[in-house]
This record gives structure tokens, sequence and C-alpha cells, in this order.
């Protein structure tokens, strides 16, 4: 392997009998970043996931994970290298969410005690209080506790990689987004390499380092997510980004302290908006107050620039 | 508060009440071929008694017209006290009849007794889930029963009564029955589990056999019984004849070989297809989960497939046991040890009680297994979902 892709797919295919559903896949995916896959109900995303933890095996074509050609690795032990965690969260409904966290660090054979204190650490991580929730079995969960402890369980052992296929499907806006932030927040503190399956275009441009469009087992366009709002390949990658909205998609990814103007000799705007949001909200603000200027200010309220709503329509400053 | 009446308990209440009523109490029996003479409730407890008896009905076709929480409390305990009394009745009424100069005159239960301990038995099961810790009361009640009549057969008190006469003419015979019934009844279980479970696992490996499987195990219990039996001796018998080992092992055509062959035959059923439906019923993500954690195809069966299938593989073996231990008395037609010995020679010389004395037990049985693997079932359902 020439250098620190973590995972590496090479002219990859499976069939299932006369489907094809993942055709010549090839693709790199590197260290530390969130590969998110999108694309059709059918599109192969799934199976593509099941490929890279040998849950099903190739028909051709190789994969490497960190150095190595997957087909020569153990599965089980491949497997607890990789954290999964799926839409249904198939967490095993005769145990508690301590045993349910802990089945891989126990199948590695760690001391209970370690165990234990690793699922302290991923109920805190994930805000579960650990004396609410360690005893309960998954059916007296509601589902986004289900699916935050289904992370947990993927999380254990400190896998490198993390498999994820649609963890926070079915699950209402809400919660939904507070996942994602939780997600990208745990994600900042332990780097890892994470392949994640989602249906919801907001959801991957939301948290893809890059995205995969797929259709019909093929990849249509790998892309960081600006490169894709700015740059789709064609009319299936607009038709996915939704016409009419890219502008507002570009914005929410954009950050209002890459857009502010120095504070000028002039008073402080009355309006005010925390450099952290994104364009997308300064927009809403100044739409819903009928403004055109507003405070930039960060988190302990001192004020850092000012936005005119002009400068909403520079290109990003560098 | 007006309530409902509780037409279980009323309708209950007057039946019993009109068969005590109308039905003999117990019947006296000079010797046992003598025809019995049947007594009426007045004639054979007097009256006193008898009062007793129909107030205590009276009394809980009344509360039942209009039930609250205490009066279910007090019909469970008029319930209660009417099968307490029965052994003291019949106790009473041995000592109105039998005089202790008539060694062979015996006493048999009538219809109006036998009712009285059915009709108690479905008030106990109706009141026991309307009363405050119900099933503790029944369970007081059930051990009172057992505790009394105890005490009077282990006094002679009720030494008269017919079941108790044949029992003791044969009470080594009976225990010998019990052993048999339950070894062919347990070998029969093992065998089955161990096949059962074999070829459940086989036929989720291999689909194609599903069927045909299915299709044999569901012919074998579509042949009768007695059929099945009768079907083994030929085959049995040549093969003993040709073979000196089987002749040591006592396997002959009659006798416990074909009886245990036929009963494997009948248990597989509902082992393989229980065990199947629970195998299967096991939800495909679950599975998928655990595969993908890095489980061995071993641990996902006896981690997770096994213990969230076992309440229902438990079901079928439920089954099995209570239709193995009623077939196990229909082979002693055929010369297999068990109870069914009692009630054929019972029907044969036309002594209901020796029928009795057959038959109880194996009802006695069967309800044990029930019990006993009702609550295995709840048990590993209580560790699969709670
Ligand atoms: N085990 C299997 N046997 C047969 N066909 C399969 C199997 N798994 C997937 N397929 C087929 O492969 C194709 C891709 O399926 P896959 O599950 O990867 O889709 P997906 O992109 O995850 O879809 P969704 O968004 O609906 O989950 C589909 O046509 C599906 O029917
Ligand atoms: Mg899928």
């Amino acid at each position: 392997m020439s250098d620190a892709a973590m995972i590496e797919l090479r002219n990859v295919s499976r069939q299932f009998g006369d489907i094809t559903a993942v055709d010549k896949l090839s693709l790199r995916i590197e260290k530390g970043e969130i590969c998110v896959f999108i694309g059709t109900s059918g599109c192969g995303k799934s199976t593509t996931l099941r490929l890279l933890n040998k849950l099903i095996d190739c028909s051709s074509g190789e994969i490497w994970v960190d150095g190595e050609d997957v087909a020569s690795l153990d599965s089980k032990l491949l497997r607890r290298r990789m954290g999964y965690a799926i839409q249904s969260t198939g967490l095993f409904p005769h145990w508690t969410v301590e045993r349910n966290i802990g089945v891989v660090p126990r199948l590695l054979g760690w001391p209970a005690d370690r165990i234990d204190a690793r699922v302290r650490e991923l109920l805190e991580l994930l805000s579960l209080p650990y004396a609410t929730f360690v005893h309960k079995f998954p059916s007296q969960l509601s589902g986004g506790q289900a699916q935050r402890v289904g992370v947990a369980r993927a999380l254990a052992a400190d896998p490198d990689i993390l498999l994820m296929d649609e963890p926070f499907g079915a699950l209402d806006p809400i919660t939904r987004e507070a996942l994602q932030n939780e997600l990208l927040r745990i994600q900042s503190h332990i780097h890892k390499t994470i392949v994640f399956v989602t249906h919801d275009i907001d959801e991957a441009l939301r948290l893809a380092t890059r995205i995969v469009v797929m259709d019909k087992g093929r990849i249509v366009q790998h892309d960081t997510p600006e490169n894709l709002l700015n740059n789709p390949v064609n009319s299936f990658v607009e038709d996915l980004l939704g016409q009419g909205e890219r502008g507002l998609k570009r914005a929410s990814l954009e950050r209002v302290e890459d857009f502010m103007l120095p504070l000028g000799a002039a008073g402080l705007p009355s309006l005010s908006i925390e450099a952290g949001s994104s364009l997308r909200q300064a927009l809403s603000l100044m739409l819903w107050q009928r403004a055109d200027l507003l405070c930039v200010r960060d988190q302990a309220q001192v004020p850092l620039g000012i936005l005119p709503i002009s400068a909403l329509l520079q290109s990003k400053s560098s | 508060m007006t309530s409902e009446p509780n037409r279980v308990v009323l309708t209950l209440a007057l039946l019993a009440l009109l068969i005590v009523c109308l039905g003999d109490f117990a019947s006296v029996q000079a010797n046992r071929i003598v025809p019995g003479q049947g007594l009426g409730l007045l004639a054979g407890l007097g009256w006193p008694w008898m009062t007793g008896i129909v107030v205590g009905l009276l009394g809980l076709a009344g509360l039942a017209l209009r039930p609250t929480g205490r009066r279910y409390g007090l019909m469970l305990g008029l319930s209660g006290a009417l099968l307490i009394q029965l052994p003291v009745a019949l106790a009473w009424f041995i000592q109105q009849h039998i005089s202790a100069e008539q060694p062979y005159a015996r006493v048999g239960l009538a219809a109006s007794c036998w009712s009285l301990l059915f009709i108690g038995a479905l008030l106990l099961v109706e009141l026991q889930q309307r009363v405050v810790a119900g099933r503790h009361w029944v369970k007081l009640i059930l051990v009172l029963l057992f505790g009394v009549s105890w005490l009077l057969i282990g006094t002679g008190a009720l030494a008269p009564l017919a079941l108790l006469r044949e029992y003791s003419s044969r009470s080594s015979t009976f225990w010998q029955l019990l052993y048999g019934h339950l070894s062919l009844v347990g070998g029969a279980l093992l065998a089955s589990l161990l096949i059962g479970l074999l070829v459940a696992w086989l036929i989720l490996r291999v689909q194609p056999l599903q069927r045909p499987v299915f299709a044999l195990l569901n012919f074998f219990q579509t042949i009768p019984s007695l059929a099945l039996f009768g079907l083994l001796i030929a085959p049995l018998s040549y093969l003993s004849a040709h073979s000196p080992l089987l002749q040591q092992l006592n396997v002959r055509g009659i006798g416990w070989a074909p009886a245990l062959l036929a009963l494997i035959a009948y248990s597989l059923l509902p082992v393989v297809r229980n065990t199947c439906v629970a195998l299967q019923g096991v939800a495909a993500d679950v599975i998928e989960s655990a595969r993908g954690m890095g489980m061995s195809g071993w641990q996902v069966f006896t981690q997770v497939q096994l213990p969230l299938a076992l309440p229902v593989i438990i079901e079928g073996v439920r089954i099995t046991t209570i239709q193995a231990i009623g077939l196990t008395a229909v082979a002693a037609l055929i010369g297999a040890s068990g109870f069914g010995s009692f009630i054929f020679q019972g029907l044969g010389q036309g002594a209901m009680d020796l029928v009795l004395l057959g038959a109880l037990p194996t009802i006695v049985l069967a309800l044990l297994a029930d019990a006993l693997f009702s609550s295995l079932a709840s048990w590993a359902r209580a560790g699969v979902q709670r």
C-alpha cells in the first residue's frame, strides 16, 4: 500500500444471483475521515458496508484495510477490530445495556473491571446516565436511546474503524440532529475512520469529510460536501441535492466567522450571532428580523466582527 | 358502586348445588364384586353436614351476584372450605357406614363428591385471578387439602376408600409401574430431544430437506398410536429373533422397545417444529449484528439464537412430555410397563376403581409435567424480554 488509506476498495463487485449489488467499485477512505455513502434504496450501500467486515464476500476485486488484504484475514478477528452499528440496532434483547455494550470486549477477553470501566465511559460519552441505563433491557429503551446504545456497542473495543448503516434512521429530526452533533463531538475526540450510510442528504452534508454518491452499485461522485454542492457531476447528483435548496444547503456548511468583516468604527449592530453558526442561520435571522447587518460574537459574547448581508454573497475568504 | 355478577362462579355454584342435591355422594360395597349402594348427601352424611355444604354453595352463588374485592376473598375462602372438607366428609361417611368387622367393604366416590372436587378446582382457577395474592391463597388451600387427606389416609380413616383398597393390594406394583412409566417417558424425551435438535439443526442448514422431513414427521403423527405399536411388533420380533444382543437387552416385539420407538416417533414432530420455528424466529438483524460483532458461528448459536429460542423450544418439550405420558398409558397394551396396566386390567375386570388407580396418577403426572415446563418456559421468557 502506498500510504495511509485506511480502507481501499479495488474493483470490488458483488453479485446476488443475477443482481449486481456492487459493480466494480474502487474507493479510498483515508484515516480519520467520515466517509458517507448516499444513494437511492437498493443501490448497494449496505452491501458495500457488509463487504468491508466480511459479513459477505466479494465476488471479485480486493479490499484492503489498514494495509492488509481482508481476504487473508480471519473474519471474526477483523470484525472485532471494526465497530458495526445498524439502523434496527440489532441489540441483543436478552441482554442488559451493560452486556450489550460489553460484547466485543468480552469476546476479546478483557478483564471484567476493564469492561465495566469502559461501559461507564461510553454511557457517559453518549449522554446516557449510567445508573439509569446500565441494567435496562433493549425493550425498555426509546428508539433514540437504543440507537445510542448501538453506537456505544460499536465503539466499545475502541476500534479504528466504525461502520454505521443508517444508525440514526427511523428517528425524529430533533433526536437525529442531537445524535449527529454527538457523533461529530465524539469524532473530534476519537478520530476514528467512519464509514456511514444514510438516505438523508442533509445528514450526509453535515457529517461527511467526503461523500460517496452511489447509483446501481456504482460510484457516481466521490467528493467533499462543498465540491458536491458546487460541482455536481450530473443530474442524478443534482436531484439528490434537491435543486431548489442548493444555496441553502451550501450556506449551512459555511460558517459565519469565515465571512465576517472586521469591526468598524461605527457602533455595534443590535442583533448578534455566534461566530460558529452557519451562514444559513445568519440568513434566517436576517430574513426573520428584516435586518441587513449582524454583530458576530464569540461564545463569551465578545464582539469579533460584523456581518452585512452583502458579505453572504462573497466567495469564502481564506 | 354496582358490579356485574360473576357468571362463572354463579353458574359453577348452582351447578354444584344441583348435582349435590340430586346425585349420590358416595357408595358402599360389601366387597369388590357386589354392586354398590349409592347414598346421597342426606343419607350419607346426615343433615347437619348437608346443610353446611348447601349453605356454602348458596353463599357462593349469593356473593357472586354482587362481587366486590372483599367478597371475592370470601368466595375463595368458601371454595377452599368446600374442597378441604371433602376428605373429612369422606372419613365421616366411612365412619357412619362401614364397621371394622367388614374388612372387604369399600366406599366408592359418586357423582356429587366428584363434582364438588372438580367444580371446586374450577372455582379456584377462576377466583385466583380476582383476589390479591390469589395464587398464594390457592397454593395454601391445595397444601391444606393434601395435608388433611394425607393425615386421614395416615390414620387409616380413609382406608376403606375403593381406590385405596385397590392400591393397598397392589402397592408394590404401583411403584413399579410409576418407575416404568417415568423411565419410558424420560427415555423417549431424552432421545427425541437429541434426535430432534439434530434434525432441526440439519434442516435449517439444508433447506430442501425441510419439506420431506416435516412430511415424514407429520405422517408419524397421523398414525393412530395403537396401529403404530402394532406395526412395530413384527419387525422387532424378527430382529430380536436374529440377534442375541437384542435378546439380552430384552428387546422384543412387545415390551418397552416398540413403545419407546413409537414414543420417539410421535415426539419428534413437536420438538423439531418448535425448534425450527423458534430458531427461525430470531430476528435477522440480531443475528447479523452478532456476527458483525465478531462472534463465531457457535457463539452466535449458543449466546444469541438458543437463549432467544429457548421459551418456544421448551414449549415443544412440554407438549412432547404430556403427549408421551398419555401414550405410555396406551403402550401397556403391548406390554410396556406403565399405569396403563391398571387401566386395562381394570377395564377387563370391570373394576372401575382399578381403572382410576391407573388413570388418576397418569393425569397427575401430566399436570405436574405441564406445571414444570410452563414455569421453565416462563423463566426462560423472563430471560429473553423483561
Ligand atoms: N443477501 C442478499 N441476497 C440477495 N440479494 C441481496 C442481498 N442483499 C442485498 N441484495 C440486493 O442487492 C441490492 C443492494 O442492496 P443493499 O442492501 O446494499 O441496498 P441499500 O443501498 O443498502 O438499500 P437501502 O437504502 O434500501 O438500505 C438490492 O437489489 C438487494 O435486493
Ligand atoms: Mg441498506
